[in-house]
């Protein structure tokens, strides 16, 4: 093992173990926390559990994760101003199924990644644009649990924030 | 969906690992505990329990949210009952966005010229995103306001190469704007003046060796040397004067400094036998030159005065109401 490049042990959810670098891992807030607050980082043959991430979409984020290895932190206090450039790459790695595209949010959050989770969160906003309610709710699949009588209710709600 | 390395081994863990963690990822377990035909695919591991987009927590719904405007935010809400009460939620912000398409064009111009478009600051923070911009025509003066707040607004990192521009009495500080912001990248300078003061002159001279395509109406014949051209300007390739009030010598020196102009514009300006025979005489390049009407025989004696309209060999287009027949009848030119 090569001193200048310590690896860690990351297990999925279905008890996959993935050997990776550092440095990919610590692009998790989650694991970069942990292991400077815990004072793991020396101890190389430690196993970090990922209860809440399988293996499919560990592999992913880690694609995610090499690739962006080399970027600067996001300053804290930068996370409003969504200064995030979304570079073809980006857009590419998250042309994927709705499951996947959940799941890696999901991730994104759970590992604290905040550029990933923001282009995942930004590419299910944009399938949402222009779409009405419906076209809404075929796409993503989502049942329509209003009464006729909400429903007629919202409608006159709606035409008066239309005038707004 | 991934594939076994090297037959199934694991390669060495060293610093190479960074090229193909990738493959190196797969874990020797996985090679004994796969079925017979040995090959996984992400989807058959996870088809029977997809994540729908209700199974995200409400904090990741909000975050989705914040990214649309607040006519899509309209749209959402009436999805269902649980995106009814987030789009309420106070965390989200309000934002608008103007798309200019093909179909509301028409009602964008209606409305601006009816002056109902307010101009509120997210209008100007959408002026600041113009960092790719290239030609901007800002020529409507009934929206005074609207061109200042375009100007002010515009980034500094936009690479403008083209600006039409009026600039009326007490505006001279709009043009020390786009000189200050635009000059490295300006190519094309189109500005008509109300009146043209000292502090106009001194911008345009400052941009005299940058642009190529200059436009200018409403200048005095006495300020063309300074703004146009205080030294020999090689720069200049396209000159375009309307409404100069009188030509002077000064216009004769004007064109000896003009050495690569290869497009002249004067209409609406009235010319004189000397200026004319001057740039017969030095724009020799000329391939678009456009003239006054006339007013009478006398035009004709210009173009075939002893430094004539022959000399302009390149000449493609001649726009005049010289009577072009009878001129090529004069000089007897072929073609």
């Amino acid at each position: 093992m090569c001193d200048e490049m310590p690896n860690i042990k990351l297990e999925s959810s279905d008890g996959e173990i993935f050997d990776v670098d550092v440095k990919i891992a610590k692009c998790s807030g989650t694991i970069r926390t942990m292991l400077e607050d815990c004072g793991m980082e020396d101890n190389v043959n430690a196993i970090v559990p990922l209860l809440n991430v399988n293996s499919a979409i560990l592999r992913k984020i880690l694609v995610w994760a090499d690739h962006h290895k080399d970027d600067p932190l996001p300053a804290e206090d930068d996370e409003n101003k969504r200064t995030y450039h979304i570079s073809l790459w980006d857009a590419d790695f998250v042309k994927v199924d709705q499951s996947t595209l959940f799941d890696l949010i999901l991730a994104a959050n759970y590992l604290d990644i905040k550029s990933l989770l923001h282009v995942t969160c930004k590419t299910v906003a944009n399938m949402m644009e222009g779409k009405t309610p419906e076209m809404i709710r075929k796409f993503f699949n989502i049942p329509n649990d209003f009464t006729p009588a909400e429903k007629e209710q919202l409608g006159a709600e709606n035409e008066w924030s239309e005038e707004e | 969906m991934f594939y076994l390395p090297f037959n199934g081994s694991l390669p060495d863990t060293g610093p190479a690992i960074m090229d193909f963690w990738f493959d190196a990822a797969v874990p020797l377990r996985l090679t004994t505990l796969l079925p017979d035909d040995g090959i996984v695919t992400s989807s058959s591991i996870r088809s029977d329990n997809s994540t729908k987009l209700s199974a995200l927590p409400t904090e990741m719904e909000l975050k989705i949210f914040s990214n649309l405007t607040h006519g899509d935010i309209l749209q959402v809400r009436l999805v269902c009952k649980d995106w009814l009460q987030l789009a309420r939620s106070n965390e989200l912000e309000r934002k608008s966005k103007l798309i200019i398409s093909k179909q509301n064009l028409e009602d964008i111009c209606h409305h601006t010229k009816r002056q109902v478009l307010k101009l509120p600051s997210r209008v100007k923070e959408t002026f600041k995103e113009l960092n790719q911009l290239e030609i901007l025509n800002i020529t409507n003066n009934n929206r005074q306001e609207l061109k200042r707040v375009i100007l002010e607004n515009l980034p500094k990192e936009a690479r403008l190469n083209t600006i039409h521009l009026c600039i009326r009495d007490g505006e001279e500080d709009l043009l020390e704007l786009v000189v200050q912001k635009c000059s490295s990248s300006l190519e094309s300078l189109n500005l008509k003046f109300d009146n043209l003061t000292k502090r106009s002159v001194k911008q345009l001279n400052f941009m005299s060796g940058k642009v190529s395509r200059l436009a200018l109406t409403g200048l005095g014949a006495h300020d063309l040397l300074h703004s146009i051209a205080p030294k020999t300007n090689k720069i200049l390739t396209d000159m375009t004067l309307h409404d100069l009030d009188a030509i002077e010598e000064s216009f004769s020196t004007l064109i000896q400094r003009l050495p690569n102009l290869i497009k002249l514009d004067l209409q609406f300006t009235e010319i004189t036998d000397e200026v004319m025979g001057s740039i017969f005489h030095r724009l020799t390049q000329l391939r678009p030159l456009l003239l006054d009407t006339c007013k009478g025989e006398t035009g004709i004696k210009y173009l075939c005065s002893k430094s004539n309209i022959s000399r302009l060999k390149q000449l493609q287009t001649l726009c005049s109401c010289f009577c072009p027949i009878k001129v090529l009848q004069i000089l007897n030119l072929k073609n």
